[in-house]
């Protein structure tokens, strides 16, 4: 096997494969012999094809068959031999094989642009964590939410008026001027006081009525409301107050905590669990705050050209991971009128940024000889197994079967050289909302300067498709 | 027979012909059955341009199939070995 390497940009090389004619001989004599026992020809049984009539039949096949042989067992060997790593999927190049003739394919690759990041810019980080705790205040709201949602209606036992708090059963009517809406009138409609299921002025009539009261409120729609036939009018509500409902909480003790589910034995039990849930879900805002935001810094450390398959295929994960949570909400990608390639065009500014965060990442990774482990990857494994409620030892089996190690590894890297980052960083509690009063600004800085930028790569196109249309 | 390309009607390729080619350079064809040996050996010449040797034929009868109540059957057929003369070969019935 021959090898030999052409470098076509700071990024790109154009890998030369040369398989001696010996060898392409010897896997088409094997992929023969296996077909040899399958074929089935009309004139001859099972096997006693000759192979002057196999080949009559089957040469193309086997052709691409020798090639896809021949390439899987001497890419990695050829990539070892030169020393190369790819970053994306190669593209491979070939004439079919001929027997007796040496085989040749071309593969163009990216390889990891080369490039040294000085220490002093990613140790020391200045960072903001949101200092965000769980209060008993928190765990109280979580609780009494959750008996909300356990509330039963009674009717009123004592003789009062409606306050706020308490269900009311109306019927009602509504008019524009004189006239009657139409569907604007129901029966034995319950309205929650002080919620703001209706509009604040029918709530304000609904208050200290009896039932058999009827009342009146006027509400005037915004000329932008969301019904064009209310929008811009005065709506006039007609009333009547059939019953009073109040809202019974459940007592707060042992019983409503097993009531939720077994596992809660005692409303301390239950507390606990909202406590570490709310534990976890704020850890979480917190890396993702601290991760973005060294991404966001480190981004623009060293120079390089950015390899352009790499950015390709991100756009276009990115496209279709847009086009499956478009069809999720129910919307039809084809129906928006949006097409693969274009999209694809508008995700490449947000993919040439994630592909330079996760090249400089790597390159710090390399610089501070981070590595993944067999525990760390284990641990990883768990940690996904408990979020998708699956056993470790089936998901592990499953990343290997479809050959998800590598990728895997790569998440489990990012990690941790995230969290070298981290320890070597000087990190300030902050808060949390000032935090993402700033990431918000920052993004919409950053939305400008990519906008601008194409604005600034496309001027010609643009005037021209001004002047198209 | 006045028409020498509707004397072959196809070339018979199944173990038993590619051993009689190998071994003995013969073709082995589905012929007219009307035809007779002096025609097939023409027609081989003429057609693929190689010298015939000698000709054998075989006459076949159409196997009986039944429809449903109705008898049938399937058309008689006459199989020709042709032997060439040694050095001619026919480029189709080679392998590829």
């Amino acid at each position: 096997m021959k090898v030999n390497v052409e470098q076509l940009s700071s990024v790109e090389r154009l890998l030369n494969v040369e398989i001696p004619a010996n060898e392409v001989d010897k896997t088409q004599e094997n992929l023969y012999k296996r077909l040899k026992k399958t074929a089935r020809i009309k004139g001859f049984r099972a096997g006693k094809v000759p192979r002057s009539i196999l080949e009559k039949y089957y040469a193309p096949q086997v052709a691409a068959e020798t090639a896809e042989s021949l390439i899987s067992d001497s890419y990695a060997k050829a990539l070892a031999e030169v020393k190369l790593e790819p970053m994306a999927r190669p593209d491979f190049d070939f004439e079919p094989p001929q027997a007796g003739q040496d085989f040749i394919y071309k593969v163009t690759l990216d390889v990891r642009p080369e490039f040294q990041i000085d220490e002093a810019k990613y140790k020391g980080l200045a960072l903001k964590e949101p200092d965000l705790k769980v209060t008993d205040e928190e765990i109280e709201n979580r609780v009494k939410a959750l008996a909300e949602n356990q509330a039963v209606l009674v009717p009123l036992e004592e003789d009062r008026p409606a306050a706020m708090g308490d269900v009311v059963v109306v019927n009602y009517q509504s008019f524009i001027g004189d006239e009657a809406l139409e569907g604007g009138s129901a029966d034995n409609v319950e309205v929650e006081l002080g919620k703001g299921q209706v509009q604040e002025e029918i709530e304000v009539a609904l208050v200290k009525t009896k039932p058999g009261d009827m009342v009146e409120a006027k509400v005037q729609y915004d000329d932008n409301y969301r019904d064009p036939k209310l929008a811009g009018n005065l709506v006039r509500f007609k009333l009547l107050v059939k019953e009073i409902k109040a809202k019974k909480l459940p007592e707060l003790d042992d019983d409503f905590a097993r009531s939720l589910g077994a596992e809660f034995e005692s409303l301390v039990k239950l507390k606990e669990r909202i406590s570490s849930e709310l534990e976890k879900a704020y850890q979480k805002q917190k890396d993702s705050a601290l991760n973005s935001q060294i991404l966001d810094q480190i981004r623009d450390l060293g120079e390089f050209d950015l390899p352009k398959t790499l950015v390709r295929d991100e756009a276009e994960e990115m496209a279709q991971n847009f086009k499956r949570r478009l069809g999720q909400s129910g919307m039809d990608p084809a129906l928006a009128g949006l097409d693969d390639a274009k999209l694809a065009a508008d995700f490449t500014p947000q993919a040439e940024q994630k592909v330079r965060a996760g090249i400089v990442l790597g390159q710090i990774a390399d610089q501070e000889k981070v590595e993944a482990s067999q525990e760390d990857l284990d641990a990883h494994i768990a940690k996904i197994a408990e979020q998708l409620g699956q056993p470790a030892a089936v998901l592990k089996e499953m990343y290997t079967k479809n050959n998800m190690m590598d990728a895997l590894v790569a998440e489990v890297m990012q990690e941790k050289t995230l969290q070298a980052i981290r320890a070597d960083a000087k990190i300030e509690m902050v808060d949390p909302a000032e935090l993402a009063k700033e990431t918000e600004e920052k993004a919409a800085q950053r939305a400008a300067a990519v906008q601008a930028s194409r604005d600034d790569q496309a001027p010609t196109a643009a005037a021209e498709s001004e002047t198209n249309s | 027979m006045k028409d020498l390309r509707q004397v072959l009607k196809k070339p018979l390729i199944t173990e038993k012909s590619t051993v009689a080619k190998e071994m003995g350079n013969q073709l082995v064809f589905e012929v007219d059955p009307a035809a007779n040996k002096v025609e097939i050996r023409q027609a081989v010449e003429k057609i693929f341009n190689v010298k015939v040797l000698k000709v054998h034929t075989a006459s076949f009868e159409g196997k009986k199939k039944r429809m449903g109540r109705q008898m049938g059957r399937r058309n008689h057929w006459k199989k020709a070995y042709v032997t060439l003369a040694p050095g001619h070969t026919v480029e189709f019935f080679e392998g590829a």
